[in-house]
């Protein structure tokens, strides 16, 4: 799985080259596999340690992780507006396949587009979680509102999709037919709809 | 399979159609594979027939009748359809997908599963063969990813969402029906959501056993991080919660999106898809949690 190795150092991506060592030495001597006793503890102390080796590599060679290019990404954001206004259309077209639930279509479109912004990243962890692949979709999700910290659209689909909770955990089965629990999960629905991706005929909710 | 998959038992329920596929079921098997086969029946099967001849608007007759397992109370059943049959045959494809990944696994009893599975194979007949082809290789490419001690939850449960969606479309396909985009986007959910309960329900036994769970190794901060070890269960079980959660939320969505074409019996399936998936989430996050606590 693609991991920012800065946060699997738990560093700053601005750390200096000191501390980031100084990171990697502790979380070495924490995670050693010579420090656990039980045989599971070992094997998950070796992965964690191949975890630490690979991140701790991929920033002394600057290149971020192997499998997806961190540092590429962020440096994207930054990207000129001219840039920025070539593929609006197609980001645009993107979310127009979003929105009519043609998620095959919207995948390819962002994944032959090179610029990687804060809505490509959104657009991206929507089509993921429709697809099921949440873990995926809540990293894309979670870097468009890293790269976009003032938009309410991505914080609100982010919070709606990963935060809440629409069936509790002590949920009677005998009281199926509450009323106020399906007009609120009907309700709860409709606005995840509407913020994610507004299929089912456009933005039926004006106000978010 | 797993058995997550089953209406909720409450006393304002008839459960009358649910018992009669169930049933049916169970006869078609001993028919086609003999009497002990019949306890390899999984609810998901049964579900899977029930949707099918909703689709092709199959009317059954229900009648009353004896069996060895109900000797004293008359059972509902109804007369075989060629569906059934098919559903038969794939649950017992399932089944010999299990026991291939038990015998691989070097699971205790390993005569017994070796013995059990050539029977299955020998019965299945070469029209089913396919089925049992199949689905031994969708299950050999989940394993290749066990092995691996891959920490990928979504690409595991997309393998086991990918088997169940191409096994309800070759049926459809045998059964002349053209199923819509949106009940084969629903049976992949639904192999996903079938995979993540069960790894989830598994969790500590398999932690206990170690044995592989890809919840260990996707969250294998949390027994680092967490002490005593039952408190990583929690963590992992909450966090857990949520994917059941969106899982179960998209199967109700692409669900409504085709529930018009079922007609017959929407009625059953609706309680299953919107009472007994969210149910069977919470309940096994639950009864998880009450086990760390004792």
């Amino acid at each position: 799985m693609s991991q920012n190795p800065y946060k699997v150092l738990g560093v700053e991506e601005n750390a200096t080259p000191e501390a980031i060592k100084k990171a990697y030495t502790d979380m070495v001597k924490k995670y050693h596999p010579d420090r656990y006793k039980e045989d599971y503890m070992k094997e998950l102390a070796e992965q964690k340690m191949k975890e630490i080796n690979e991140a701790y590599d991929a920033i002394q060679k600057g290149n971020g992780y192997s499998s997806y290019s961190w540092r590429e990404d962020t440096s994207r954001q930054t990207a000129d507006q001219s840039r920025r206004s070539e593929s609006f259309g197609s980001l645009r077209d993107a979310r127009m396949h979003i929105n009519s639930r043609n998620f095959s279509k919207a995948r390819e479109i962002l994944q032959s587009l090179t610029q990687r912004d804060a809505e490509w990243f959104f657009l991206m962890g929507i089509v993921e979680v429709n697809y099921g692949n949440y873990d995926q979709g809540k990293y894309y999700i979670n870097q468009a509102v890293m790269m976009d910290p003032g938009n309410q659209e991505y914080r609100q689909a982010y919070q709606q999709i990963f935060s809440g909770t629409i069936f509790s955990q002590n949920a009677n089965p005998y009281n199926r037919y509450d009323t106020s629990q399906v007009c609120c999960q009907a309700c709860a629905a409709a606005w995840c709809l509407d913020v994610c991706c507004e299929c089912g005929g456009g933005d039926f909710i004006n106000c978010c | 399979m797993y058995g997550y998959l089953r209406p909720l038992k409450s006393p304002d329920q008839d459960f009358t159609l649910f018992r009669a596929h169930y049933c049916s079921l169970c006869k078609t098997i001993q028919s086609e594979y003999g009497l002990l086969f019949r306890v390899g029946l999984s609810y998901e099967i049964v579900f899977f027939a029930l949707f099918l001849n909703a689709l092709q608007k199959v009317k059954v007759t229900i009648r009353r009748e004896r069996c060895p397992v109900h000797p004293f109370r008359e059972q509902a059943v109804f007369e075989g359809n060629p569906a059934m049959n098919r559903c038969a045959h794939l649950n017992m494809a399932l089944i010999a997908g299990k026991l291939t990944d038990d015998i691989a696994d070097e699971e205790p009893y390993r005569l017994f599963r070796k013995t059990a599975l050539h029977s299955l194979e020998k019965r299945s007949g070469p029209v089913y063969k396919g089925y049992f082809q199949f689905v031994g290789r969708a299950y050999e490419s989940i394993r290749c990813l066990e092995r691996q001690k891959s920490e990928d939850v979504d690409a595991l449960a997309a393998l086991f969402g990918e088997l169940l969606a191409s096994l309800f479309q070759e049926v459809c396909r045998e059964s002349r029906l053209d199923p819509p985009a949106s009940l084969i986007h629903f049976s992949q959910l639904l192999g996903r959501w079938i995979y993540c309960i069960d790894a989830v329900d598994d969790l500590q036994k398999d932690f206990q056993r170690k044995r592989y769970n890809p919840l260990i190794y996707r969250y294998k901060d949390a027994f680092f991080t967490s002490y005593p070890v039952e408190e990583a269960f929690k963590s992992i079980i909450s966090q857990e919660t949520v994917r059941l959660r969106l899982l179960s939320e998209h199967m109700m969505s692409e669900y409504r999106l085709f529930r018009r074409q079922l007609g017959l019996y929407s009625v059953e399936i609706d309680d299953i898809i919107f009472h007994s998936i969210p149910y069977a989430s919470a309940r096994i996050a639950r009864k998880n949690m009450e086990k760390e606590k004792k």
